[in-house]
């Protein structure tokens, strides 16, 4: 069965327009209008959810488990993640 | 709170249900084939299908749902799912199939929450299970099954794995009462959700690169934008190339029919009716289906692959620079077939001033009503010339897609000033294109297609026949004269008296046309499309194709199916020879540029004025709508009457 380690995150929120490719984050979604945090949540980014950044820039293309998400980066620049440590030290 | 329901029986009455990109459609295509039907759900526009499947001696009836990512969302689609639950304004249910992705459990497991606290009895279809496994991940279904107090089933709905066994849970339904946290808390519904998988999953999820390249590369500024050129550019060639064949086989089939039953049947209303009225108008429309198929076939297939959601983004960089969302590829994309099924899926874009410029702009794209007359005129002003053919077919995507583009631009500065919402999409997993599914959605829409031609397109020839025969024109004295003569040379010199008998029966129709209702028609309207280069049959074409394009082709097969020189002839040859009331041919070039420019930018489409109305909820709208590409589809057409003349003289 799975393992679930508790992955760490650092406390400083980056938006997500800064996060460098290859790294896993945890979303802290703020500043997005409620019709576009409802539509992200619906899609599997919601508060907490554990991502890895596939692609920077336009479009950023996000993946939660297997699902992939391309953002415009209007709206990756008003989304707050914090880095997942454990992950991105290994 | 735990599941309400605890029964064992037999279904008979299936939903499908599940986000989108889970296989769902492809599962119904395997289990009811091309038993289906599409239909509207009640008092609604969202599309449906339904088919029938056996079991043993069952015959089990599943429903389509569309995919969605909640019932509880505010929008039409989610509307349509909990009606269809609750069985309001329709059968309740006997069961539901949620379908859910193996490789994407912890989202699925949002809806399979909220469908559980239903009264309906529940089975899970698992898909992706190859590809989940492929990707390091083993999941316990019988485990899964007990957390969620149901059976649970891996299907693979490309082969078929797992039909069978579905069919077996539908027939034994069985379910037991479990804990599920309440729809509406999102915390404990995540909490419930790692909890369901933890205990029935096992490995970590690898991702892949390979998937990472590719979308680089067909997102990429530069090297995207060129992918999507190619593919557009192929896609286009590839219906003109392979639709040749089969559309001159549709054409000599109905111009054998329509000599044989003219042989058969007396001379008189009926033999006029049946010939030159329902065959020649129902071929005028039928003789283009091939490229429809093509059309939808090829969509279906780009669709399967995963490429359209990134080309949606390589689109956004353009489309936002026009006001318009990414999003808004996508209903584009379906307006190539439909402009009703495009505006339809402007409901995709999330913002509502956005979707009001997306549906307006909407009937621009080139839709395959459009194909007949574009293929008709393009043949005029091309003949033999396929590769120039075919630049000027992609030609009108191109002005059409402009018209588009500058319009939304124009929208966005006047009645609906603002700029686009930013576009997020998912992108599904890039795979091999499914050849059943590709086929099932073509013979639907293929169906639909006929349909259409054998009702509305089959009424209003009819009614043109009617039109063009009555009132009756009694024959002129030259005709009469003609014919002597034709019977005095008929013993010395044949060919001679079959020629006067041609000229005869040519004036003859001539004259009836002239003096018909449909001519009077057409000559009280003529003045207004005179500057662009019609006479009063292509005036009575382009009026009739107001109520749906692809009757134009339809209405000249009829205006000028004795109109001819020349017997046996195809339906496209007749019309594209047919002669003005002075001798000279309809078609000559600067009217055929003049028709082209018209058809690619007006607004012909009753239904589409309904469904913008619909949509948008105001006859304003639909009415700016017609107005506004009628207008700029003259003000175009005369420009290029004008310029082409100019050119030519």
């Amino acid at each position: 069965m799975a393992t679930l380690t508790q992955p760490t995150f650092e406390r400083e929120l980056i938006p997500l327009s800064e996060l460098g490719e290859r790294e896993e984050a945890v979303v802290y979604i703020t500043d997005l209008d409620v019709d576009e945090r409802i539509a992200l949540s619906a899609m599997g980014l919601h508060d907490e959810a554990t991502f890895r950044l596939c692609q920077q820039g336009q479009p950023c293309i996000v993946q939660v488990e297997a699902t992939r998400l391309g953002l415009s980066r209007e709206l990756t620049s008003r989304i707050l993640v914090q880095r997942c440590g454990v992950c991105n030290e290994a | 709170m735990q599941n309400p329901k605890s029964q064992s029986d037999a279904a008979s009455s299936v939903l499908l249900l599940g986000n989108p990109n889970v296989g769902k459609t492809t599962l119904f295509n395997r289990l009811c084939g091309l038993r289906s039907a599409t239909s509207n759900f009640p008092g609604s526009t969202v599309e449906s299908r339904t088919g029938s499947s056996s079991s043993g001696t069952l015959k089990r009836t599943f429903t389509d749902l569309p995919g969605l990512y909640s019932l509880h969302a505010s929008d039409d689609l989610s509307q349509v799912c909990t009606n269809a639950l609750n069985g309001v304004d329709c059968e309740p249910p006997d069961a539901v199939v949620v379908v859910i992705d193996a490789t994407n459990l912890r989202r699925n497991l949002t809806i399979v929450n909220e469908v559980l606290h239903y009264d309906v009895p529940c089975v899970i279809a698992l898909s992706m299970v190859d590809i989940a496994q492929k990707a390091g991940l083993t999941i316990d279904t019988v485990k899964f099954g007990k957390h969620l107090g149901c059976q649970v089933v891996a299907v693979h709905p490309r082969t078929g794995v797992g039909a069978s066994e579905l069919h077996t849970a539908l027939d034994n339904l069985t379910s037991t009462q479990v804990e599920l946290p309440k729809t509406e808390e999102r915390k404990a519904v995540n909490a419930w959700a790692n909890e369901v998988i933890a205990s029935s999953v096992g490995g970590t999820l690898a991702t892949g690169t390979f998937t990472d390249r590719l979308d680089r590369t067909f997102t990429h500024p530069v090297l995207g934008l060129a992918v999507f050129a190619a593919v557009m550019a192929g896609l286009f060639w590839t219906i003109f190339t392979l639709a040749a064949f089969p559309m001159d086989m549709v054409d000599f089939i109905f111009g054998h029919l329509s000599t044989a039953v003219g042989g058969v049947l007396p001379a008189g209303d009926l033999h006029d009716l049946v010939v030159d009225g329902v065959i020649a108008g129902i071929a005028g429309t039928v003789v283009f289906l091939p490229q429809i198929c093509l059309l939808f076939f090829l969509i279906s297939l780009l669709e399967d692959t995963g490429y359209l959601a990134r080309a949606a983004f390589v689109m956004d960089r353009l489309l936002r620079k026009f006001g318009l969302p990414g999003q808004s590829f996508v209903p584009f994309l379906s307006a190539h077939a439909c402009a009703i099924p495009a505006i339809m899926a402007a409901r995709i874009v999330p913002d509502r001033r956005d979707r009001i410029a997306t549906i307006l702009v909407a009937p621009f794209f080139s839709c395959s009503a459009r194909l007949p007359v574009y293929v008709l005129l393009i043949s005029v002003l091309f003949i033999d010339q396929p590769f120039i053919a075919g630049l000027a077919f992609f030609g009108c995507y191109v002005l059409g897609a402009l018209a588009a583009l500058f319009t939304a631009l124009l929208v966005r500065r006047t009645v609906i000033p603002g700029v686009s919402r930013p576009m997020m999409l998912e992108l599904p997993t890039y795979k091999w294109p499914s050849l059943r599914t590709a086929v099932l959605t073509t013979i639907d829409r293929a169906w639909v297609f006929l349909k259409n031609a054998g009702t509305v397109i089959l009424a209003i020839v009819i009614i043109l026949w009617w039109l063009s025969a009555y009132p009756t024109i009694q024959t002129p004295d030259s005709v009469i004269v003609l014919r002597e003569q034709a019977s005095i040379v008929a013993a010395s010199d044949i060919e001679a008296s079959e020629r006067l008998l041609n000229e005869a029966n040519s004036l003859e129709y001539t004259t009836q046309l002239s003096g018909s209702y449909a001519g009077q028609l057409g000559k009280f309207f003529q003045p207004v499309f005179a500057p662009l280069g019609y006479d009063w049959k292509l005036t009575v074409g382009v009026l009739t194709s107001f109520a749906a394009r692809e009757v134009f082709v339809s209405t000249l097969a009829v205006l000028t199916a004795g109109d001819s020189d020349v017997d046996n002839v195809g339906v496209i040859e007749k019309i594209e020879h047919a002669k003005r009331d002075d001798g000279k041919r309809i078609f000559n070039i600067p009217t055929a540029a003049s028709l082209l420019v018209f058809f690619v930018l007006a607004m012909q489409c009753l239904p589409t004025i309904a469904v913008t109305k619909r949509e948008t909820g105001s006859w304003n709208w639909a009415l700016l709508q017609l107005g506004y590409m009628t207008v700029l589809a003259w003000i175009a057409s005369f420009i290029t009457f004008t310029v082409v003349s100019m050119v030519m003289s």
